[in-house]
């Protein structure tokens, strides 16, 4: 125990510097996750032919494991931050497109009836009537894609990308527990802290929409 | 060196490592089904495990390297904590899905049943467990696919499998082991997802 408060107390610029990292490509490759898949959900819409094409084809990349992602990247992107941020999004589609899909869908057609009986144009019931209604589901999926990101945020460090996997890589490599520790712990803390707090936002926004999101994945 | 001198060099090798993708892989799915569906029905059956569902729910969101990490100092390098991590990982989407397939069948059936004259253990057998077979299918699918790429990623604390020929494509910049390690890891999750939805679907095509 001694040994582990010296080493953080030791490398505490470096460790702080790594937990930094790990939090920005984190954030990072969830806001563009968001950003890609939300409008992929939306598109979905389109035809039935497209939504089977492209919900297939991202949970097709959702079965590829971590590791062989990331490292199929290494050709097409090299190595780095770049490449990893990419897979964490790639991953992450699946998640939030699908959920997005399926949250629309699942929007009761009376209250699209009642938006347009009281004049909305198409856009006005898409962002006041059905985004809303489907946000409890949209926000499971974006729970879930944060979850994985912190995850795979640490295996990252394979392809050089930095993060809390540096420490956790080169404890392993050293055979030293404290490293591996001080690496391991702050990114449980993330996980789990991230999946219960939005569990609890998800709660909050779906109270009121008379439905309960489902407890999936 | 080519993609194809490379696996005529190192053929065998790369079926090795394949096999013990497949042999580590079965065995802990195996495990973690047994333990998780009876850990599942205890839940399901008697409100004093509640408590364990919020449990392997947050657990569940315990990165997997983590986990592997962590069993480190706790089991030393090694079999031991890979097997401990991968058992961990694959428990808990059996245990949920074995917990609500059996607190999802109607009180309605089960009373029909009673009505029937069944014993609360052929409720169990005949009506029960047939009805959340597709459920708990579900769970060790969605287990099974996460222990592929688990394993890989054992191959850093020295335990040979697919994912050793990645690792060493990532730490040598070789890209026919990178892309062969990659490419099969990949194939045997999706081949794997895919065979199993097919066995779920047809089970729950014949519970309707």
């Amino acid at each position: 125990m001694q040994q582990l408060w010296n080493f953080i107390a030791d490398n505490r610029e470096q460790i702080l510097r790594l937990l930094g990292q790990h939090v920005e490509f984190s954030l990072l490759s969830v806001v563009l996750s968001i950003l890609i898949a939300v409008p992929l959900g939306l598109l979905c819409r389109a035809s039935r032919l497209l939504a089977q094409l492209l919900l297939n084809a991202v949970s097709l990349i959702y079965t590829i494991p971590t590791l062989a992602l990331f490292g199929l990247m290494i050709p097409l992107l090299g190595i780095g931050w770049v490449p990893a941020i990419a897979a964490i999004v790639l991953y992450s589609l699946m998640p939030i497109a699908q959920n997005t899909y399926t949250g629309l869908l699942g929007v009761p057609s009376d209250a699209r009836e009642a938006a347009r009986g009281m004049g909305m144009s198409a856009s006005q019931i898409l962002f006041r009537v059905e985004l809303p209604l489907a946000l409890p589901l949209i926000f499971a999926g974006v729970r879930v894609a944060t979850v994985n990101a912190v995850g795979m945020v640490t295996i990252a460090s394979f392809i050089g990308a930095g993060g809390l996997g540096d420490l956790i890589f080169r404890g392993i490599s050293t055979v030293s527990s404290v490293v591996v520790i001080t690496g391991s712990v702050p990114v449980l803390v993330m996980a789990i802290g991230a999946d219960i707090l939005l569990r609890r936002v998800e709660r909050a926004l779906s109270y009121g929409t008379g439905e309960a999101p489902e407890d999936g994945m | 060196m080519s993609l194809f001198d490379y696996w005529d060099l190192f053929g065998s090798e790369i079926l090795r490592l394949l096999w013990r993708h497949l042999l580590l892989v079965t065995f802990s799915v195996a495990a973690a089904t047994a333990v998780g569906v009876v850990i599942g029905v205890a839940v399901a059956k008697d409100r004093r495990f509640g408590f364990l569902v919020p449990v392997a729910n947050t657990l569940q969101a315990a990165p997997e390297l983590v986990l592997l990490a962590l069993a480190i100092p706790l089991f030393g390098i090694g079999f031991k904590a890979a097997l401990i991590a991968l058992f961990a990982k694959g428990v808990l989407p059996i245990l949920r899905n074995t917990y609500s397939g059996i607190t999802g069948v109607e009180p309605s059936t089960l009373e029909a049943a009673r009505g029937m004259g069944l014993s609360g253990l052929q409720q169990f057998t005949r009506i029960e467990l047939p009805l959340a077979a597709p459920a708990i299918l579900a769970g060790i699918r969605v287990a099974a696919v996460m222990l592929v790429s688990v394993l890989t990623l054992s191959a850093y604390i020295g335990v040979d499998s697919l994912g050793t020929l990645i690792a060493q494509g990532i730490a040598r910049m070789d890209f026919n082991a990178l892309f062969t390690g990659s490419a099969l890891t990949a194939l045997f999750a999706v081949v794997l997802n895919y065979g199993l939805l097919i066995v779920e679907q047809r089970l729950a095509a014949r519970s309707k």
